[in-house]
């Protein structure tokens, strides 16, 4: 039996009670990929573990490898995000993008785009408003990084042209579709959530909280222009989501009721 | 029919923090006392099924409707303080320090489960605002507990209602340097002049 420790850097992305006083913690390890772990005297030593066992929290943590759920000995608050929880919508969104790269990542597979991606999306959600154009940056980055980047520009069935413009989105087929192989139930994607979903899988975060003009002078674009075009492709992008995950992920049920931010 | 001490022993293992041994060692007590006690002990299991609800103004566990907090005419009826648990409300009680009424949720909003306020005494609490000087949100200060005290306020401030938090910082008797950054931090955050 290997029971071999290690010290490292990871991310809370949930903690469900055990018994009394224990937890059953799942975190993205930097090196590792998600790990269930034990954490003996969670819920009851605020000495051992304090607030660092919050879901969003960045720990370093002292992991004790076992045969079937880890042990985690120790952790240390790295960043807290503690700005993320003044703000109801911010607490929805960073719910939203844990859970997705929960489902994203399977126990034991190395994952260190995503938790580069989940700590980055995290820093910048705290940093600024809850957009819908951050997490449909993450929704493309995430599903790139899992090798389920949907196609945006040719037709995901038969490879031809899809035209510039607005295109036909079929999740099944794995994305935009052309005139000829589109299908009944096809969701659309209007031109300016094409436009904004390409420049977002091209320019990754940075470009939701500054997006550029479509026109290609590098100048800024309209942001509520953007940002309406981003929470226009939330459907076609969550259809995709639920093709590849079957099933649709619980926090978004939790954003839906909470609305858009004013 | 099973074993009547297997049966028990098996029924009391399933209670929070007791396991087998546990559980048959209290078998044993309840064969060994007085039938009285034993009867007693069913009487009292079956009447918590029957007669336990909730009380129709606060959603506390009451045998009888409204609960005594909510008929104490003695509670000041215009603050009343938001819990997640009736447990959090026995501990808020155990200090002795309110007297106010209570309004409990039965349990917290959940972003990551997908616990939204359709599942919460959310809606039950919204008669009770009229006349009110004071709403405060006693909620876990948890990311959870958190979500659920923004979107209640968010739901109540606009009627002028007052809302407070619960303040967070150090427990008593407990040691600085062991704290975490965010409790420290949040404690920092409410520090009061002396």
């Amino acid at each position: 039996m290997d029971l071999r420790a290690h010290r490292v850097e990871a991310l809370v992305l949930r903690a469900i009670p055990y018994g009394e006083s224990d937890a059953v913690v799942h975190l993205l390890v930097l090196g590792h990929g998600r790990i269930p772990a034990f954490a003996r005297g969670a819920r009851t030593s605020r000495k051992r573990f304090g607030g660092a066992l919050e879901v969003f929290t960045r720990i370093e943590a002292l992991l004790k490898e076992g045969p079937e759920l880890w042990a985690l000995r120790e952790a240390t608050v790295l960043e807290a995000h503690a700005r993320l929880r003044d703000d109801l919508h911010r607490i929805a969104h960073a719910g939203y993008a844990t859970e997705l790269v929960h489902e994203l990542t399977r126990a034991g597979e190395p994952a260190d785009a995503l938790f580069v991606l989940l700590e980055e999306f995290l820093a910048r959600l705290e940093r600024g408003p809850a957009t819908s154009a951050r997490l449909r940056a993450l929704e493309l980055l995430a599903l790139a990084a899992s090798g389920l980047a949907p196609e945006l520009g040719a037709c995901a069935r038969c490879g031809g042209e899809v035209a510039p413009g607005r295109a036909a989105f079929d999740p099944d087929a794995g994305g935009t579709v052309c005139a000829k192989c589109v299908v009944d139930g096809a969701l659309l994607l209007t031109v300016g959530s094409r436009a904004a979903l390409r420049q977002l899988r091209q320019l990754g975060l940075a470009a939701a909280d500054a997006p550029l003009s479509a026109d290609g002078s590098g100048r800024p674009a309209d942001a509520r222009a953007f940002e309406a075009a981003a929470a226009q492709a939330a459907a076609p992008l969550a259809a995709f989501l639920r093709h590849h995950l079957g099933r649709a992920l619980g926090s978004a049920g939790f954003l839906d009721q909470v609305g858009a931010p004013q | 029919m099973a074993d009547p001490i297997a049966r028990l022993t098996v029924l009391l293992a399933k209670l929070p923090g007791v396991g087998e041994k546990t559980a048959q060692r209290l078998a044993f007590h309840i064969l060994k006392s007085p039938s009285d006690y034993a009867r007693e002990l069913a009487e009292a299991l079956l009447a918590l099924q029957k007669e336990v609800r909730l009380c129709s103004i606060c959603c506390n566990l009451t045998a009888q409707d409204p609960c005594g907090l909510c008929s104490d005419a003695q509670r000041d009826e215009r603050l009343i303080c938001v819990v997640e648990s009736v447990p959090d409300l026995l501990a808020l009680e155990r200090t002795r320090e309110f007297r106010g009424r209570y309004h409990v949720l039965h349990g917290a909003l959940s972003p990551l489960d997908g616990v939204g306020p359709d599942q919460l005494k959310i809606k039950e609490l919204l008669p009770r605002l009229r006349g009110l000087n004071e709403l405060i949100i006693a909620t876990d200060p948890t990311v959870e507990g958190e979500a659920t005290a923004l979107y209640i306020s968010r739901l109540v401030k606009p009627l002028g209602v007052r809302v407070t938090r619960i303040a967070q910082g150090v427990p008593t008797g407990s040691d600085l340097e062991y704290a975490d950054q965010v409790t420290l931090a949040r404690a920092l955050q409410g520090r009061r002049e002396l």
